[in-house]
C-alpha cells in the first residue's frame, strides 16, 4: 500500500557537550575565566530506532543514559548531530512535575496536560479516564497540597500516560503508588508494550529489559558500544543469568 | 469511494505531507466545513499536486475511511492522463464535500485524525519544494501560472503563509495559546487563592504608595501638576504592571525548572504568562480607577485611543525585556539581582512622580533612553489631559522598544535550546 514512514527515532552523529559549572556561573566569571571545563555526555551516537520497536538501554551512572533520552524528547539540544523524531513523545522522566500545590487536581490535569502537548479538547475527552485511572474520587477538587505524595505521584503518572504518546521515554522510576496502583501502572506500561509504541527503557533493572525489550543498547562514557539482542545484557552484567 | 490498492502514475511520487486531528460536527449531521479550511491550507503549502489520498480515521480505531482522488489509476491510464496535471487549488473543493457528504452516522461527533497524502508531480518537482534560489526560482515562476490540458488557467499560490513566528503552524499557534492562557489561570488562580480580598490588593497597594507620596512630594515642587492624585495613580499603576511582571518573570525560568527538565514545550509561555497575568490584574484595576475616574470629566473621546497607545507599547516593552531577562538569568543568575536594583533607579528615571514639564529643557534628552516615557506619558494624558509625548522622544523611545523586544525574543529563542543544560 503506501510506504510508510516507518523509522520512529533517528539520531545521526549526535554528541552532546556539557560545561562544567562547579557553582552557578556569574557574568563575572565568566569575563575572568574565559572557557569552562567541558565533558562530552556523548559522544557521535548514529541510532535508528523503527516503529513500534521496544528498546532497552544500560550502562553505567553518567554513560550518557539520561542525556540521550533528554535528547530525544527534545528536552535539550545536541551540542552537534540531528535527531528526528516521528510522533509525539512523552518522557517519564519527573511525574510531579510542573504540579501547582495551590491549584486543584482538576486545574493541575490541565495544566499538566497541556504542558505534554494535549489540547484543550483531548483533555475534556480524556478527564474521566484520567481521574478514574489516578483513582482520586472526591479529592480531584481539593488542592494539590492536601494530597499525600502517593496520589500526586498517581496523578502524575495517570496524566503521562494518557497524554497518548507514540514514543514512550521510561527514565529508571517505574513504580508509582501503592502495590494496587503499581499493578495498575505496570499493565498500562504493559499495554503500551504490546501496542506499537515506540518504548525506550533506561533502568538498572535487567530482569525487565530481559522480559520487555527486544533490542538492547549498551552505553558507556557517551558512546554507545553495544547493540543488539537480549545477549547484550549479559555482556554487559557476566553475573546476570536470563530466566527462562 | 474505498480502494485499498490504488495505483499511481509512475511519475507520482507519494509523501505524507501531513497529519491533523479534527472533529466532526457537533449537531448530528456531520459537517467538513470545518476541516475543509485546514485541508485547503495543508495543500496550499505543496506547491504542485497531482492528487491526494486522505485518510480519516476515528481515533479509538473503530472505523476509517480512505479516499483517493481522483480515481485511481489502473485499467486505462490514458484515458485519466488526459486529467493530469491537477492544480491544488482545484482539489479540495471538488473533493471534500463528497467527504462530508458520505460521511456515515459513526463518523460523527468523533475525533478523527486526518492524515494526507499529496501526490506530487515528479517531473517537476521532485516531490519536493523547490528552494527560492536561482535556476530553482525559474522553475516556480512557470510555475505560478499554469494551463493544464483542457485549456484552463490557474494561479497556484506558491507563498507557504502558513508557517508563523519562527516556523509554528496554525496547529502549534493554537496549542500555544491554548497552554498560555491555562498558564495564566494557574497563575492568577494561585495568586488569590487564600487572600480575602482578592484582587482589591492590587488597587490597595498603588493606593498606600499615591498617599505617601502624594502628600510629600508636592510640598517640594513650586508648580503641582493638575489633578496630581489621579496622574500619580496612572503612572504607579502602570508601573507596578511593569515592575511586578519583570522582578517576577526573570527568575521565572529557574524557579520552574522542574516544567523545563520535564516536557517539551514552548518555554517562552512562562515568562508572558506571568506578564499576562499582570496585565489581566492591571486592566481590572484601571477598570475600577475609571469610577471616581468618571467624576473627573477629564475623559475626552481620545482618552481611551492614548490609552490603547500606551498600553500597546507598555506590554510589547515588558515582553521583550522579560524575554531577555529572563532568558539570560538561566546562565547569569546576576541579571535578577541586577533587575532588582535598577528597578528601583527606573522608577526615578520615569515620569510618575512628576510631570516631565517639569524637567529642565536642556535635561530632557535623557528620558528619550527611557522607553516607558511614551507609554506612561500616553496613559497620563489619557486620564487626566496631560501632554502628549513629542514626536522626538516617541520615536526614539519606540525604536528601543522595538530593538529590545526584537533582542529579547531572538534571545530567548536561541538560549531556550539550552536551558535544561543551565538548570
Amino acid at each position: 500500500m503506501k510506504p510508510k514512514n516507518t523509522i520512529a527515532i533517528r539520531l545521526i552523529n549526535v554528541s552532546k557537550k556539557y560545561e562544567i559549572h562547579h557553582e552557578k556561573p556569574t557574568l563575572v566569571e565568566k569575563f575572568v575565566k574565559g572557557r569552562n571545563e567541558t565533558f562530552w555526555a556523548l559522544r557521535g551516537i548514529n541510532l535508528t530506532i523503527q516503529k513500534g520497536e521496544k528498546v532497552g538501554i544500560v550502562g553505567r551512572n553518567g554513560s550518557g543514559k539520561t542525556t540521550l533520552l533528554k535528547i530525544i524528547a527534545g528536552i535539550t539540544t545536541p551540542t552537534s548531530g540531528s535527531v528526528r523524531t516521528n510522533g509525539k513523545v512523552v518522557s517519564l522522566i519527573d511525574l510531579e512535575a510542573g504540579f501547582h500545590m495551590d491549584l486543584t487536581g482538576y486545574q493541575n490535569i490541565y495544566v499538566n496536560g497541556m504542558l505534554l502537548g494535549l489540547g484543550k479538547r483531548d483533555i475534556d475527552a480524556r478527564i474521566r479516564d484520567i481521574i478514574a485511572f489516578a483513582d482520586l474520587k472526591q479529592f480531584i477538587d481539593a488542592p494539590l497540597f492536601t494530597y499525600s505524595s502517593g496520589m500526586a505521584l498517581r496523578l502524575g503518572f495517570a496524566i503521562a500516560v494518557h497524554a497518548d504518546p507514540h514514543i514512550l521515554l521510561l527514565d529508571e522510576n517505574l513504580s508509582a503508588g501503592d502495590a494496587s496502583f503499581q499493578n495498575k501502572s505496570r499493565a498500562k506500561l504493559q499495554e503500551f508494550f504490546r501496542k506499537k509504541k515506540t518504548i525506550v527503557v533506561v533502568t538498572h533493572n535487567l530482569d525487565f529489559i530481559a522480559t520487555m525489550c527486544r533490542r538492547v543498547l549498551q552505553f558507556q562514557k557517551g558512546s554507545l558500544i553495544q547493540d543488539g539482542g537480549i545477549e547484550v545484557l549479559s555482556n554487559y552484567d557476566p553475573s546476570w543469568k536470563a530466566r527462562v | 469511494m474505498t480502494y485499498d490498492h490504488p495505483v499511481l502514475p509512475s511519475h507520482a511520487i507519494r509523501k505524507p505531507s501531513g497529519i491533523h486531528k479534527f472533529r466532526m460536527g457537533k449537531r448530528r449531521k456531520p459537517s467538513g466545513r470545518c476541516f475543509l479550511g485546514k485541508v485547503t491550507k495543508m495543500l496550499r503549502n505543496k506547491i504542485f499536486v497531482v492528487g491526494v489520498t486522505i485518510v480519516i480515521k476515528r481515533d479509538d480505531d473503530i472505523c476509517s475511511q480512505r479516499i483517493r482522488f481522483p480515481e485511481p489509476i489502473g485499467t486505462d491510464p490514458g484515458i485519466l492522463a488526459g486529467k493530469y496535471p491537477f492544480i491544488l487549488a482545484k482539489i479540495p473543493f471538488n473533493i471534500l464535500p463528497a467527504i462530508v457528504v458520505d460521511a456515515p452516522e459513526p463518523f460523527c461527533r468523533r475525533w478523527y485524525t486526518l492524515s494526507l497524502m499529496i501526490l506530487n508531480d515528479d517531473q517537476r518537482t521532485g516531490g519536493k519544494r523547490p528552494a527560492p534560489k536561482g535556476k530553482e526560482r525559474q522553475v516556480s515562476h512557470r510555475r505560478d501560472h499554469y494551463k493544464d490540458t483542457h485549456g484552463n488557467h490557474y494561479t497556484t499560490n506558491l507563498a507557504s503563509k502558513y508557517r508563523i513566528m519562527n516556523g509554528m503552524t496554525n496547529t502549534e499557534l493554537r496549542h500555544f495559546g491554548e497552554l498560555l492562557w491555562a498558564m495564566t489561570e494557574k497563575e492568577l488562580r494561585a495568586r488569590y487563592k487564600h487572600t480575602v480580598f482578592g484582587f482589591l490588593w492590587l488597587i490597595a497597594n498603588p493606593l498606600l504608595q499615591m498617599l505617601i507620596i502624594g502628600f510629600v512630594f508636592p510640598l517640594f515642587v513650586k508648580e503641582p501638576v493638575k489633578y496630581y492624585d489621579y496622574f500619580l495613580f496612572t503612572g504607579l499603576l502602570a508601573w507596578n504592571f511593569f515592575s511586578l511582571s519583570l522582578s517576577k518573570a526573570t527568575p521565572s525560568i529557574v524557579y520552574e525548572r522542574s516544567l523545563i527538565k520535564k516536557a517539551v514545550f514552548p518555554r517562552a509561555v512562562i515568562p508572558i504568562s506571568i506578564i499576562l497575568s499582570n496585565l489581566i490584574n492591571y486592566v481590572a484595576a484601571f477598570i475600577l480607577f475609571l469610577v471616581p475616574l468618571l467624576f473627573l470629566n477629564t475623559l475626552t473621546l481620545m482618552s481611551a485611543w492614548y490609552f490603547l497607545c500606551g498600553l500597546i507599547t507598555l506590554v510589547l516593552f515588558t515582553i521583550g525585556t522579560s524575554l531577555l531577562t529572563s532568558a539570560l538569568n538561566v546562565r547569569y543568575r546576576d541579571i535578577n539581582f541586577f533587575v532588582q536594583a535598577i528597578l528601583i533607579i527606573w522608577f526615578y528615571a520615569t515620569p510618575i512622580v512628576y510631570a516631565l514639564s517639569q524637567i529642565p529643557p536642556r535635561l530632557l534628552w535623557l528620558w528619550r533612553f527611557n522607553p516607558l516615557t511614551s507609554s506612561i506619558q500616553f496613559m497620563q494624558a489619557a486620564v487626566v489631559g496631560s501632554e502628549l509625548p513629542g514626536p522626538a522622544m516617541l520615536a526614539s523611545n519606540m525604536l528601543i522598544t522595538l530593538a529590545i523586544t526584537i533582542l529579547g525574543i531572538l534571545t530567548f529563542h536561541r538560549e531556550s535550546k539550552f536551558f535544561d543544560d543551565w538548570l
